[in-house]
């Protein structure tokens, strides 16, 4: 038996108040808390038994939905001492619960996330044995990372659990990484590479899309927002940096800038490991869209970093950015959800930050499904 | 390519004929750098001078099927030094 959320999504007020009471009753399942005004139940019962339910409901026309109720949990304030790195795991996998994956041996297999950067060093030691693919569109340039963003971005979403030095700082270790190079080794890029980046995470059927890029412009561009939406169309959502250009000590709280601002596209402000808001971390624009929907660590964020070096640890919301796509992966395995699915769950399953304005943080910081 | 590229974003009702109207606009005086058919979406130039840009434009932005042409811009993260990306 596990608990679910049951939800009539009716205008018709006789089939809320009496047709879905009934209904639930036919089927073995209690309408003690069925909510008629909302047209929404919380039952323990079968999957089999909602199954039964639904194709009653179907067969009647009447809208019925169901999903796995969620447990939500709120941080009123940050853990006293705040986070620190360990000798196993980074502070931002311990923020993020990476906890409960380990227990549940949940690592994203099965699942593609493309990572749209300056590219991947793919031999890197801590990438040995992984499925990766590379592609390149810049011009003159092939799939390698010069520049070191791709390689720590690809590290935080889909690197290892335990490294071959140092802590542990991949979210989803088991998912197969596209890595797409759009910026250049200069670190720069335009819209071309990065919308025939987006075109070829949705051909290689990539259910996560990373973009820790930016630009500083407030205006919503109308092509991220048909790419975004065509995307979520094809069950890929774009989880991109909201933008690194406040300077809140400075009284500047900056704006999330394109392409986070597009409406289809999720924008992941960051945090630090006092779960404060980070000084560069943009906020929500007035553009519709612009709003940040999330937050994850984004501060000090130790990671993969090409050559002999192996590891460096940087700051902004281009790290916070992949912790989230990490975690939209474990979702997937977890529960098969995608598209717009995916976006609702990633938000529904953040942890609130009672202590920061949501206009900074959105939902909150994003956490591992537990 | 220093010069200005366009993203040509197709219409949702024209989508399954993007090749076809990719063609149109070639036709048209348009350079075609890459169709991108998951996306609906084709990204291009003027091959001309600069002042025949805005003309181009506008034959591009009025033909049946295009939903709207944007400029691309150029996106930029911080060097590899600096201590935030």
């Amino acid at each position: 038996m596990a608990r679910f959320v049951v939800t009539f999504d009716s205008a018709e007020a006789q089939l809320r108040q009496q047709e879905a009471p009934e209904l639930l009753s036919e089927h073995g399942l209690s309408a003690e808390h069925y909510f008629p005004r909302l047209g929404i139940a919380v039952v323990e019962a079968e999957a089999g038994q909602l199954e039964a339910l639904s194709i009653s409901c179907r067969e009647r026309s009447r809208p019925m939905s169901f999903t796995p109720e969620l447990t939500y949990y709120a941080i009123s304030e940050p853990p006293g001492e705040g986070y620190a790195d360990t000798e196993e795991l980074t502070w931002g996998l311990q923020a993020i619960g990476i906890e409960a994956a380990q227990q549940a041996g949940l690592t994203g297999a099965g699942v593609r996330v493309a990572v749209l950067d300056t590219g991947v060093e793919s031999e890197h030691p801590d990438f040995e044995s992984r499925t990766l693919v590379a592609e390149s569109f810049i011009e003159g340039q092939g799939p390698g990372d010069a520049h070191g963003h791709g390689t720590h971005c690809i590290g935080t979403a889909c690197g290892p659990w335990q490294a071959q030095s140092g802590p542990g700082y991949g979210v989803a270790p088991g998912a197969e990484i596209y890595s797409g190079k759009v910026l250049g080794d200069d670190g720069s890029g335009s819209d071309t590479s990065i919308l025939a980046g987006i075109d070829w995470a949705l051909e290689n059927g990539c259910q996560v899309i990373s973009m820790s890029l930016g630009a500083d412009v407030p205006q919503v561009q109308p092509a991220y927002v048909a790419a975004g939406r065509r995307a979520l169309e094809s069950g890929s959502l774009i989880i991109a940096a909201a933008g690194n250009n406040a300077a809140r000590s400075a009284g500047n709280n900056g704006f999330v800038g394109a392409p986070a601002n597009s409406p289809h596209i999720m924008a992941v402000a960051a945090v630090d490991s006092d779960l404060q808001i980070a000084d560069f971390s943009a906020r929500s624009s007035a553009e519709e869209g612009g709003e940040v929907n999330l937050a994850a660590p984004g501060v000090q964020v130790h990671s993969a970093w090409p050559g002999a070096e192996g590891h460096r640890s940087i700051s902004g919301t281009s790290m916070a950015a992949p912790h989230a796509a990490g975690i939209a992966a474990l979702l997937c395995e977890h529960s098969g959800v995608r598209g717009e699915q995916l976006w609702a769950a990633l938000t529904d399953q953040a942890a609130a930050l009672e202590h920061l304005d949501p206009e900074d943080v959105g939902a909150g910081l994003a956490r591992v499904p537990e | 390519m220093a010069e200005q590229q366009w993203v040509i974003t197709v219409a949702e009702e024209h989508r399954d004929r993007i090749g076809e109207l990719a063609q149109e606009l070639e036709a048209a005086g348009l350079r075609i750098d890459r169709v991108l058919n998951s996306l609906g979406q084709i990204i291009g130039g003027s091959p001309g001078p600069a002042s025949a840009e805005s003309s181009l434009h506008s034959r591009i932005a009025s033909t049946a099927g295009v939903a709207s042409v944007d400029a691309a811009q150029t996106f930029r993260i911080g060097p590899p030094d600096s201590g935030v990306q």
